[in-house]
């Protein structure tokens, strides 16, 4: 009985590290499910003159510190904010100055697209917007942020794109100078069981 | 004590045959199950996606490259038009595939037509809306929601609940490069108060049970657009939104489904 007490638990230690291991690759696949790119993170680049910047903090999707945003970069503590929970504008041009890109991950899969509108400092007719997929391919859209206020808005018409690469957002609206452009977080989700269980936000199926 | 230390054992004894069960049945949950893989939809699906990504990987190697404005290579020429179509075509048979049938999608349509009688076309010269279905969906701004479905016409985007045709959400949407752009009545109608009131009797039509009074209302503004918005428990929110011509440009509802 001693001997089977000693295989019994060396049995259970096999398996606690078996759970262990499927538990890490749960939480490698999770990020590829559903991604929610921080304004504010790693993976967004702002470009064009710097004066032209403006960061806001307590705005956007990060405004309320129970959302998620990716690797927690929505926090207070994000080494890339300068002001916390923050979104970033610039103003409407007719050329192109300031934009800015989110790395979506190039993932090789089918993925729903949102970008998150924020409720203020973001006044333009016609942001417009472009997202990167297909290995090359581009689909350029415009969004009317002056008509959404703290949401998620998608695509214009078509459904899923496959392996989405980035997304572009610039300062051309040809409107006012004092005209806003916001940015603020996107997020792709992968398609799963022909609807994205997963999206908007930042809910668990 | 004994009879104790004698169950300890039988216990232990048992114990390397439950984690076997254990790993298996945590094993089992996680692949993909027999029965999918012969599901012959999820087959196509998977057969259509093989071919876009061959294409892909032939278009790394030989296809046409430059860059964008903003430096990052895209493809080029023939190349680029024909990775679009491809894309195109391979996304709209996938959505085909996992979609209801048509008679089916019908009957929701006939719902979202129902809902923009009642709730669109106050403002003079707003365009008719052909309502178009799209996709399907798994949540409402942050709240998850089975069984619901995206549409869209000219100038919005709906979601609806299949099982009650009850439409959650319906927003001016964003538009591809060469569409018209969307109609808005900016004309200076009404003021704020007069639009809150309007934007409470479009709830109170929704039936959702819901005491707004009971909520609490922010209010919101752009530039000649109105935005209120009321907050219930755990994050749920009822969402209604005009310009100030008196034209409905969104209604949300996030989370508040008990009553559909």
């Amino acid at each position: 009985m001693k001997n089977l007490n000693n295989f019994s638990k060396l049995f259970l230690s096999l398996a606690m590290v078996v759970g262990v291991l499927f538990g890490a690759v749960q939480g490698v696949s999770a990020y590829n499910e559903r991604t929610i790119i921080c304004s504010g993170g790693a993976y967004f680049d702002k470009y064009g003159p710097s004066q032209y910047w403006y960061e806001h903090g307590n705005q956007g999707w990060c405004h309320n510190p129970n959302n998620w945003c990716e690797n927690g970069q929505c926090s207070n503590q994000s080494p890339y904010n300068g002001a916390p929970y923050s979104m970033w504008k610039t103003y409407s041009g007719c050329s192109l100055s300031n934009y800015a890109r989110w790395n979506m991950g190039n993932i090789a899969q089918w993925s729903y697209w949102y970008t998150f509108i924020p409720s203020n400092y973001a006044t333009t007719t016609n942001a417009p917007y472009q997202i990167t997929y297909n290995g090359g391919s581009g689909y350029s859209f415009s969004i009317n942020q002056n008509a959404y206020y703290n949401r998620w808005i998608s695509l214009p018409t078509t459904s899923n794109y496959y392996q989405i690469m980035n997304t572009w957002l610039t300062d051309v609206t040809c409107e006012g100078s004092t005209t806003q452009v916001g940015f603020d977080e996107t997020e792709i989700c992968k398609e799963a069981n022909s609807s994205s269980a997963y999206c908007p936000g930042s809910h668990n199926p | 004590m004994k009879v104790h230390n004698q169950i300890s054992k039988k216990f232990l004894a048992v114990l390397p045959l439950l984690a076997v069960f254990a790993i298996v049945g945590v094993v089992a949950s996680k692949t993909t199950p027999v029965g999918a893989q012969q599901d012959p939809v999820q087959a196509k699906v998977e057969a259509l996606t093989k071919k876009l990504q061959d294409a892909i990987a032939g278009a790394q190697q030989n296809g046409e490259f430059t860059t964008n404005e903003f430096g990052e290579r895209v493809y080029a020429g023939a190349t680029a038009e024909r990775m679009k179509k491809l894309h195109n075509d391979v996304s709209n048979e996938i959505r085909d595939l996992q979609a209801r049938p048509e008679a089916e999608r019908a009957v929701t349509i006939n719902r979202i037509n129902d809902w923009n009688d009642r709730f669109l076309y106050k403002v003079s010269d707003q365009p008719r809306q052909e309502v178009q279905y799209a996709r399907k969906i798994g949540g409402i701004q942050n709240f998850k929601k089975d069984g619901v479905e995206v549409y869209f016409s000219q100038d919005y985007a709906y979601q609806v609940d299949v099982a009650t045709g009850k439409v959650l959400d319906a927003y001016i949407r964003p538009k591809e490069v060469g569409e018209p752009k969307e109609f808005m009545d900016m004309t200076p109608r009404y003021d704020a108060a007069q639009l809150e009131q309007m934007a409470k009797d479009v709830i109170a039509a929704q039936d959702l049970g819901v005491d707004l009074d009971k909520l609490e209302l922010e209010r919101g503004q752009k530039v000649g657009t109105y935005f209120f918005t009321w907050h219930g428990e755990g994050g749920k929110s009822l969402q209604v939104a005009f310009t100030q011509g008196g034209q409905l440009i969104g209604y949300t509802n996030a989370g508040f489904f008990d009553n559909l």
